[in-house]
């Protein structure tokens, strides 16, 4: 990578005896959408804090903008967080929490017309005066967006910030965020456990678990070529074999014997609208998962019921290696 | 992602206002079948305490401040205004004076020394801390005012321990004069009242979400532009319940200026005091007493009155 904006170099942080994060080595160029993507306590918090200048690294080293950052303090770093439960200031109104930092920077001090245009990128015209409290969590959430972006932060933290929505208001910020990301050009750093808004919404994704980076690649290496066995089931890739692994909707089902399949019974069958996820016991006692689309004609198949026999089949170009 | 259906089927688990709108499924909808007469009996004995204790006293201190005094404390039929006159002579004017004096710089030097002490254990102390050291600021209460203003005595007078102390270090040779000194009733005030000051801070310093000091500190603000921007707006409403806490007991104190501050300290509270004892006036002390009273329903109300057009929230 030519243009680096942030390098994390072996960084180390303990809390006590756990490690938190645990010889981190990690790349993110200027501009990027990256996620750092991994099930709870896996470090992704500390990681960020670890950024934002909250926490000092036991060891290793922070490098942002080619500028080691050890000892420098948060509110000197060029670098914004969006907070998960977005830390509005309730006692200031949205316009003079979007204010807040200003005071800070020294080019750009205290510009109503600043604060107006950031409240309009981010779709808050005509709130400035509400507090927090007569506010949505999409809205909320747009606040400390604007709060953070107003800065032009070299790097944009972002811990878990759809977490708190439901799911159809995640979804839509999940494409608006997105957009304001390329319109603003600013590197995001998105903290996730939901894989599936990894692949939506980042460019590259690193995936960790107990403290360590296991995997860090495009949003497709990731979900088509994981490296560890961790990986792969986190990202849903759950049919291991010796070897390899295969996804579930890589596989196929058949009602009647066919060649080099495997032969099973229907343990289970659970219909999810657009797909069927079938739970499917091998002759040798193995449980596949096997994920069909629905085309809403019954057919052979989707007749099957627990307990019938069925056979699984999939094409060598799917079986993902894997130690 | 759960399943609604799931949820919706156990409405004890979830507060969604679905849940919330079905009859008879909560406990509350049983209060509310039966609230009239429910509510009724719950508030009765608060009415009465109110009503027995504080309202009644001071409807018959109000009649009483509208009679005239007679012979040996007699009390004869009014009404007149010639108490409220009264109040207003001068030499009455400067002991209001004083008392309000010395009730601010209680206060100023209350929250001073309180507002340290309620950071420190609301924010800095270690967890496990916080209870023995939130003891060690009540403990006091747990011996008789009147004792520990004696002690205050014992402490301050010619012969007491901080004058004894020096002298024997020969760092002086004369006794100092504390006691009897409007600085020993600064002193014995402060003492008394921290604690009311202490705790009401200490409550709103611990509601704090500290995530918002590290978003101040992540926008750009050093630590001390943290504490005036973030710490001490929202700490506002249990610095002011501080601050109306000592303000008020502090403006109509009696004890602590008659044993540590002598003759020459006296303050409103005394004043009060001696025209219902020895002076034998309780009109007059009743007319002192609905003045002092009404000042401070005023302070009161000019500080919601700002406070609502800053757009605060008053709780008073
Ligand atoms: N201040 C702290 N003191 C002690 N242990 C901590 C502290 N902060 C984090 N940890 C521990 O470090 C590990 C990583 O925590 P972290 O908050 O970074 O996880 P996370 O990936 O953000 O999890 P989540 O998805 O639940 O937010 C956990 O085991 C956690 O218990
Ligand atoms: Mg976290």
């Amino acid at each position: 990578m030519n243009d680096v904006i942030l390098r994390l170099d072996a960084v180390e942080k303990h809390f006590g005896a756990t490690p938190a994060v645990h010889g981190v080595t990690l790349e993110i160029a200027r501009g990027e959408f990256f996620a750092l993507l991994g099930p709870s306590g896996c470090g992704k918090t500390t990681l960020l804090r670890l950024v934002a200048g909250f926490e000092q690294p036991d060891a290793g080293r922070v490098v942002l903008d080619g500028t080691d950052v050890a000892g420098v303090p948060a509110n000197e770093r060029p670098v914004n967080t969006v907070f998960q439960h977005y830390a509005l200031f309730p006692h200031l109104t949205v316009a003079d929490n979007v204010a807040f930092g200003l005071r800070y920077k020294s080019e750009i001090r205290n510009q109503k017309s600043d604060i107006d245009e950031m409240l309009r990128l981010v779709r808050l015209e005509g709130l400035g005066d509400r507090k927090p409290d007569q506010l949505s969590g999409g809205q909320k959430q747009r606040v400390a967006l604007a709060r953070a972006l107003i800065l032009h932060p070299k790097v944009l933290l972002l811990d878990e910030p759809l977490a708190a929505l439901d799911v159809k208001l995640r979804k839509e910020m999940q494409v608006e965020l997105k957009a304001l990301q390329r319109r603003v050009g600013i590197t995001f750093i998105f903290v996730t456990h939901d894989q599936e808004e990894a692949l939506t919404l980042a460019d590259r994704v690193a995936v960790m678990n107990l403290g360590k980076v296991e995997q860090v690649g495009t949003t497709e290496a990731i979900f088509e070529r994981p490296w560890t066995k961790f990986v792969a089931d986190f990202m849903g890739a759950v049919n291991f074999f010796d070897g390899f692994v295969v996804r579930p909707e890589k596989m196929r089902l058949h009602a009647a014997a066919t060649a080099g399949a495997v032969e099973g019974k229907v343990e289970s069958k659970v219909y999810q609208g657009e797909t069927t996820r079938w739970l499917v016991r091998a002759a040798d006692g193995k449980l596949l998962t096997v994920v069909e689309q629905n085309d809403g004609v019954p057919d052979a198949v989707s007749r099957l019921k627990p307990g019938d026999r069925v056979w699984v089949t999939w094409e060598r170009r799917h079986e993902v290696p894997m130690k | 992602m759960r399943n609604p259906k799931v949820e919706s089927r156990n409405p004890m688990e979830t507060r969604s206002s679905k849940s919330e709108e079905r009859p008879g499924s909560r406990i509350s909808d049983f209060f509310r079948l039966s609230s009239f007469d429910f509510r009724i009996c719950l508030i009765t004995p608060t009415w009465l305490v109110l009503g027995l204790l504080f309202l009644a006293p001071l409807a018959i201190m109000l009649w009483l401040s509208f009679q005239r005094a007679g012979l040996y404390g007699a009390i004869e039929p009014g009404p007149t205004l010639a108490n409220y006159v009264r109040c207003v002579e001068p030499g009455y004017v400067a002991i209001y004076g004083r008392s309000v004096w010395i009730a601010v710089a209680t206060t100023v030097i209350c929250l001073m020394v309180s507002y340290p002490m309620a950071y420190y254990i609301a924010l800095k102390a270690r967890p496990e801390r916080k209870n023995l050291l939130l003891a060690l600021v009540v403990i006091p209460f747990w011996t008789s005012f009147l004792v520990r203003t004696y002690a205050w005595m014992f402490i301050l007078r010619d012969q007491g321990v901080i004058n004894s102390l020096l002298m024997a270090l020969g760092i002086i040779h004369e006794p100092l004069a504390l006691l009897y000194t409007p600085l020993a009733v600064m002193i014995g005030q402060v003492y008394a009242e921290v604690p009311f000051m202490v705790l009401p801070i200490y409550a709103s310093l611990e509601k704090l979400d500290r995530s918002l000091l590290e978003a101040a500190r992540d926008l750009g603000a050093g630590a001390a532009a943290a504490f005036w921007r973030v710490t001490v707006p929202l700490a506002m409403p249990g610095t002011v319940a501080g601050i109306v806490l000592v303000f008020i007991p502090s403006l109509g104190t009696f004890i602590t200026p008659d044993l540590l501050g002598g003759a020459k300290g006296m303050l409103v509270g005394n004043l009060i005091q001696n025209q219902f004892g020895p002076a034998l006036n309780k009109p007059f002390g009743s007319a002192v007493a609905m003045a002092l009273t009404a000042f401070v329903l005023a302070l009161l109300w000019a500080y919601a009155t700002w406070a609502k057009r800053r757009g605060e929230e008053v709780a008073l």
